[in-house]
C-alpha cells in the first residue's frame, strides 16, 4: 500500500524585482491541482510588515500555514514546508530588495527572481531584461547597470512576464496581483498620477490602490508606502 | 527495528553543554540563551527516509518534489602565505539552474570562513549559528577561538543530527595562534585537518588542477591564480558548477575578498592565453630553434587542442 | 488487521492483535495497554493548535491508513440569497453500496447573525469524529458568547478551525480522510470554502469535491458565469442565480454525477443556507434516461 503523501503541487508562479528605491512583487491567483483549477482567486502575495511583502508558492496548505507562522519565526528542516518564498521590500538603506528562499531556508539577495511552476519561463526573461544577460551593448552606448529601471518599465515587465507565462503554462493564469513597496520620501507620481497611467507603457486594465500601513506607527513623510495592483490574466 | 531505535533514542535537540536551558522563548528555533532547541520532525518511523522521499536531500531520489539546492565546486588550500578559498556560484535544483549568484563562502567572522557545499540552507543556518558560538567563546575566554575548536563545535552539532537528513560539506578556514588552518567537516560527522581540500560535484576537476600546481612555497599571486584556475576547470567540466568564481585570501590579519569573476569569461581568457603562448612559441621555433624541432622524432603525437 | 466486517468490534487477544505486517500503527499513547482491549487514540483530547511535536517527544509511529466507508463528491454554489450544498445519501464500502440512507449535510450553527452548514465526502468514521469535534467547539463558543463581548462564531471562523484541524492532522501524518465544503451566511455575506485531508483550502462561488470537481464544477461555473454576464449586461437584474435556478443547476449536476460516478446514488439532499437559517431538503431523486446508453460500450451488456 502506498504511503500517505502529505504534499501536493498547486501550481502558479511568483516573481519579484527590486528597483533603486522601490520593489515590485507579484503572483498569479490561480490555484490548481493536476489539470483542475481549484480556484481562480487564491492569494499568493502577502504584505507582512510596513516595508516587506512575502510571496509564497508551492503546496498551498503549507504556504498558508507558513505565512501564519512567519510571524512566530518557526524554523523547520526535517519536515520542510513545501514552499518557495520570495520576500520583497525596502532595506534599511532605502534601496529596493528582493530575497529568495528555498524550502529549507537558504536565502540570497537578488535584483530579481521568478519561482514556482513557470520559473523556467519567467527567470530567463528577467535575466535578459533586468540583468541584461546576453544583450550586447550598442557601440558607444552607456553600459548596462542592473537595478536602475524606472517603476513604469518594471511594471510592464512583470505584466508581460505573467501574460507570457499564462500563454505557455497551464498552471498560470486567472489574475495577477502585484504589490509595490516604496522607500520613505519617494514620490508615487509614477504610479498614481493620471499622466503615468495614460502613458503608452502603462499596462492595460491595471487597478491601483494604496494599502493601509502595517506594523508600527510611521512618521508623516517618512513612511513606507505599499500599493496593491491587480489585473486580469487569461482564464483558459 | 528503526522505529524502535527512534523511539528509544534521546531527543536529538542540540544542547550547548555549557548552557543551562531556561526553557524560556528566544527567537524562532533558539531558546532564551540562543541555543538551538531542536527541529520539528515528521511523525514517521524513519524521518530520514521520509526526507529522502520528498526531497532530493540525499540525492537518492531525483524525482523528489522538493528540490533543494545542490551541486557545487569549492576548494581551499593552505600555503606559505595563508589560505586561498575559491568557490563557484551556481545552485542547481535538478537540471534547473536555480541561481548563478550564490555566496558559497560564509563569512563566520573576520578571521573565519566557511564554505558551502550540499544543502545551502544547512550550511547557511549552521555556520551562522557557529558564528554565534564563536563570539560566545571570545566573550567568555577573552581570546579568539581556534579553528580546530570552531570546526569541532560544528562537527559535534551535525553529528547529533546524523542520519536525519542534514546535508553539508564544508571547509572551516581561518588563522589562529597556530597559523593558517583548514578543517573539512561534513554532515556524516567527518572532521579532517589538511592542506588541500576540494568539495562538491566538481571537486575531482578542481583537485586535478590543484595537485599539478600546488606547492607550499607558492607566491600569493600564484596561489590566488591556482585557486581561480581550479574553479574555472571545474566550472567548465562539471555541469552542476559554474557561473562565477569568488576568491578569498586568509592572512594573519583576517580574510580578504579578492573579487567575483565570470567563469566563462575566465575560461576564454585562459584559452586565449594558451593560444597566444603557442603562437609565440611557434614563431620562436620557426626562427631560432629549428635544430630542436628537427631533433624531435617524427612519430611523436602532437597535442591537439580539443576546443577552439 | 482483519478487514472482514465480521471481525469489527471484536476484542482480540494480544496474540491476535499482533500483526507484523500491519499498515496502521499500534496505539501511540498506550503502548502498555495490552490485554485491555482498548484501542488507543488521541481523538478525545485532540488539540488542533498543538500539533507541533519536537523529535523524541511522544515517540514516532507510522500511521498510514485508508478510507473504508466513504461518501462521494459534494457540491456547493453561491446564489442570491446565500449558499447551497448538495450531497447524495450513500456511504460505500469499497464498491458495495453499503449504507443507503446517510445524511452527509450537517447544519452546524444558526443564529440571528449567521448560519453555517457542512457537506462531507470521504471516510465516514473520520467525518463522524469531525462532527463531534465541531459540535463540541461550537457549543463551547456559544456558551462563552453568552457572557461578555466574546466574538460570535461565523462560517469563516468555523472554516478556519476546520482548516487548522485538517492541516494539523496531515502534519502528524495521520490525516482525517475527508474532502468537505463549508457554506454559510453571516451578516448578509455568503461564504463557501473547501478543505481536504491535506489541509488544502480554497474558496470560490462554485465548488465541488472529488469526481464532482471534474464533472460538476464546469457545469456550475458555466451557470454561475453566464448568470453574472447577464446581470452585468443589464439583460437581467442582479448577478446571482435565484433559489430556483440554483436548485435546478444542482439537480442537473447530481444527475450527471449519477450517470457516471459509480460510487454515487440517485438519492440526495440539498442544503439551503440563508440569513434565516439552514434548510435541508428531504431526500430526492432525478428522472433518469438510460436509452442513450444502449449503444455505448461500458453500459449494460456488451455485444462484443
Amino acid at each position: 500500500m502506498s504511503r500517505f503523501n502529505p504534499y501536493e503541487e498547486n501550481g502558479g508562479s511568483i516573481l519579484a524585482i527590486a528597483g533603486q528605491d522601490f520593489s515590485v512583487i507579484a503572483g498569479d491567483t490561480r490555484q490548481s491541482l493536476n489539470y483542475s483549477i481549484q480556484t481562480r482567486y487564491a492569494q499568493k502575495v502577502f504584505p507582512l510588515t510596513s516595508s516587506a511583502v512575502l510571496a509564497v508558492n508551492g503546496f498551498a496548505a503549507d504556504g498558508k500555514n507558513f505565512v501564519k507562522r512567519v510571524k512566530q519565526r518557526l524554523e523547520r528542516r526535517m519536515f520542510p514546508f513545501y514552499v518557495y518564498n520570495i520576500l520583497a521590500g525596502i532595506e534599511e538603506d532605502g534601496t529596493g530588495a528582493v530575497y529568495s528562499f528555498d524550502p529549507v531556508g537558504s536565502y540570497e539577495r537578488e535584483a530579481c527572481r521568478g519561482a514556482g511552476a513557470a520559473q523556467s519561463l519567467l527567470q530567463p526573461f528577467l535575466d535578459n531584461q533586468i540583468y541584461f544577460k546576453n544583450q550586447t551593448l550598442a557601440p558607444g552606448a552607456e553600459p548596462f547597470v542592473p537595478g536602475r529601471l524606472p517603476l513604469s518599465t518594471v511594471l510592464s515587465l512583470v505584466v508581460d512576464a505573467f501574460s507570457s507565462a499564462t500563454e505557455r503554462h497551464i498552471e498560470v493564469g486567472d489574475g495577477l496581483e502585484m504589490y509595490v513597496v516604496m522607500a520613505p520620501g519617494r514620490s508615487a507620481d509614477d504610479l498614481t498620477a493620471e499622466e503615468a497611467q495614460q502613458a503608452k507603457e502603462w499596462p492595460s486594465e491595471l487597478t491601483v490602490e494604496e494599502m493601509e500601513s502595517l506594523g508600527d506607527e510611521q512618521e508623516e513623510g517618512k513612511a513606507f508606502r505599499v500599493f496593491r495592483l491587480s489585473r486580469p490574466l487569461k482564464r483558459d | 527495528m528503526e522505529a524502535l531505535v527512534q523511539r528509544l533514542a534521546p531527543p536529538p535537540a542540540h544542547v550547548d553543554p555549557d548552557e543551562y536551558s531556561l526553557g524560556g522563548d528566544g527567537e524562532g528555533n533558539l531558546n532564551a540563551l540562543g541555543v538551538v532547541r531542536g527541529m520539528q520532525v515528521p511523525r514517521v518511523p524513519d524521518p530520514a527516509a521520509f526526507l529522502s522521499t520528498y526531497t532530493n536531500s540525499m540525492s537518492q531520489n531525483p524525482q523528489a518534489k522538493i528540490k533543494l539546492e545542490h551541486g557545487t565546486t569549492t576548494l581551499a588550500f593552505r600555503f606559505r602565505g595563508g589560505i586561498i578559498v575559491s568557490v563557484d556560484s551556481r545552485a542547481t535544483a535538478g537540471s534547473y539552474i536555480a541561481s548563478g549568484t550564490v555566496k558559497k563562502v560564509i563569512e563566520i567572522n573576520k578571521y573565519l570562513l566557511g564554505t558551502m557545499a550540499g544543502g545551502a540552507a544547512d550550511c547557511q543556518y549552521w555556520e551562522t549559528y557557529l558564528g554565534m558560538r564563536c563570539r560566545m567563546h571570545e566573550l567568555r575566554n577573552k581570546e579568539r577561538i581556534s579553528v580546530a575548536a570552531a570546526s569541532k563545535i560544528l562537527a559535534n552539532i551535525v553529528y547529533e543530527y546524523k542520519g536525519q537528513g542534514l546535508s553539508m560539506g564544508t571547509m572551516i578556514c581561518g588563522w589562529d595562534k597556530t597559523g593558517p588552518q583548514i578543517f573539512y567537516v561534513d554532515s556524516e560527522g567527518t572532521r579532517l585537518k589538511g592542506n588541500v581540500f576540494a568539495v562538491g560535484s566538481g571537486a575531482t576537476f578542481a583537485y586535478g588542477v590543484l595537485d599539478q600546481g600546488y606547492s607550499w612555497d607558492l607566491s600569493d599571486e600564484d596561489a590566488q591564480e591556482l585557486g581561480r584556475r581550479a574553479i574555472v576547470a571545474a566550472g567548465h567540466r562539471d555541469a552542476y558548477s559554474g557561473n562565477t568564481n569568488n576568491l578569498f585570501h586568509v592572512r594573519e590579519d583576517g580574510w580578504e575578498f579578492l573579487g567575483n569573476k565570470d567563469i566563462s569569461e575566465l575560461w576564454y581568457k585562459y584559452e586565449q592565453e594558451k593560444k597566444d603562448a603557442r603562437a609565440t612559441a611557434g614563431a620562436g621555433a620557426g626562427t631560432g630553434a629549428q635544430g630542436e624541432n628537427a631533433a624531435r622524432p617524427t612519430t611523436e603525437v602532437q597535442p591537439v587542442p580539443m576546443e577552439e | 488487521m482483519n478487514h472482514h466486517p465480521g471481525a469489527w468490534g471484536q476484542t482480540l487477544t494480544p496474540h491476535q492483535r499482533f500483526d507484523a505486517y500491519s499498515s496502521s500503527a499500534p496505539s501511540r499513547y498506550q503502548p502498555s495497554s495490552a490485554g485491555s482491549g482498548v484501542v488507543g487514540n488521541d481523538h478525545g483530547m485532540y488539540d488542533a493548535g498543538n500539533e507541533a511535536v519536537m523529535a523524541g517527544g511522544t515517540g514516532v509511529v507510522g500511521h498510514t491508513q485508508q478510507p473504508l466507508v466513504t461518501g462521494t463528491s459534494v457540491l456547493g454554489l453561491v446564489f442570491d440569497g446565500g449558499v447551497m450544498l448538495a450531497a447524495d445519501n450513500l456511504a460505500s464500502y469499497g464498491s458495495l453500496a453499503r449504507f443507503r440512507d446517510i445524511q452527509r449535510l450537517i447544519p452546524l450553527e444558526s443564529s440571528k447573525h449567521s448560519s453555517s452548514c457542512l457537506a462531507v465526502g470521504g471516510d465516514m468514521s473520520d467525518f463522524q469524529y469531525l462532527q463531534k469535534q465541531l459540535e463540541t467547539m461550537i457549543t463551547n463558543e456559544r456558551t462563552q458568547a453568552l457572557g461578555d463581548d466574546h466574538p460570535s462564531l461565523g462560517p469563516r471562523q468555523i472554516y478556519e478551525y476546520l482548516s487548522n484541524l485538517m492541516y494539523a492532522r496531515r502534519s502528524k501524518m495521520d490525516p482525517l480522510w475527508n474532502a468537505m465544503l463549508l457554506g454559510g451566511v453571516k451578516d448578509g455575506e455568503s461564504f463557501l470554502g473547501y478543505v481536504d485531508l491535506l489541509g488544502t483550502t480554497y474558496t470560490s462561488p462554485t465548488l465541488a469535491s472529488g469526481f464532482g470537481s471534474h464533472m460538476a464544477q464546469p457545469l456550475l461555473r458555466e451557470a454561475y458565469e453566464s448568470r453574472q454576464a447577464q446581470g452585468k449586461s443589464g439583460e437581467r437584474e442582479g448577478e446571482l442565480m435565484s433559489r430556483d435556478e440554483a436548485v435546478a443547476v444542482l439537480e442537473d449536476c447530481m444527475k450527471v454525477l449519477y450517470y457516471r460516478d459509480a460510487r454515487s446514488m440517485n438519492k440526495y439532499q440539498i442544503a439551503t443556507i440563508t440569513a434565516s437559517g439552514v434548510d435541508i431538503s428531504a431526500s430526492k431523486s432525478n428522472e433518469t434516461e438510460w436509452k442513450f446508453a444502449e449503444g455505448l460500450r461500458g453500459y449494460g451488456p456488451q455485444k462484443q
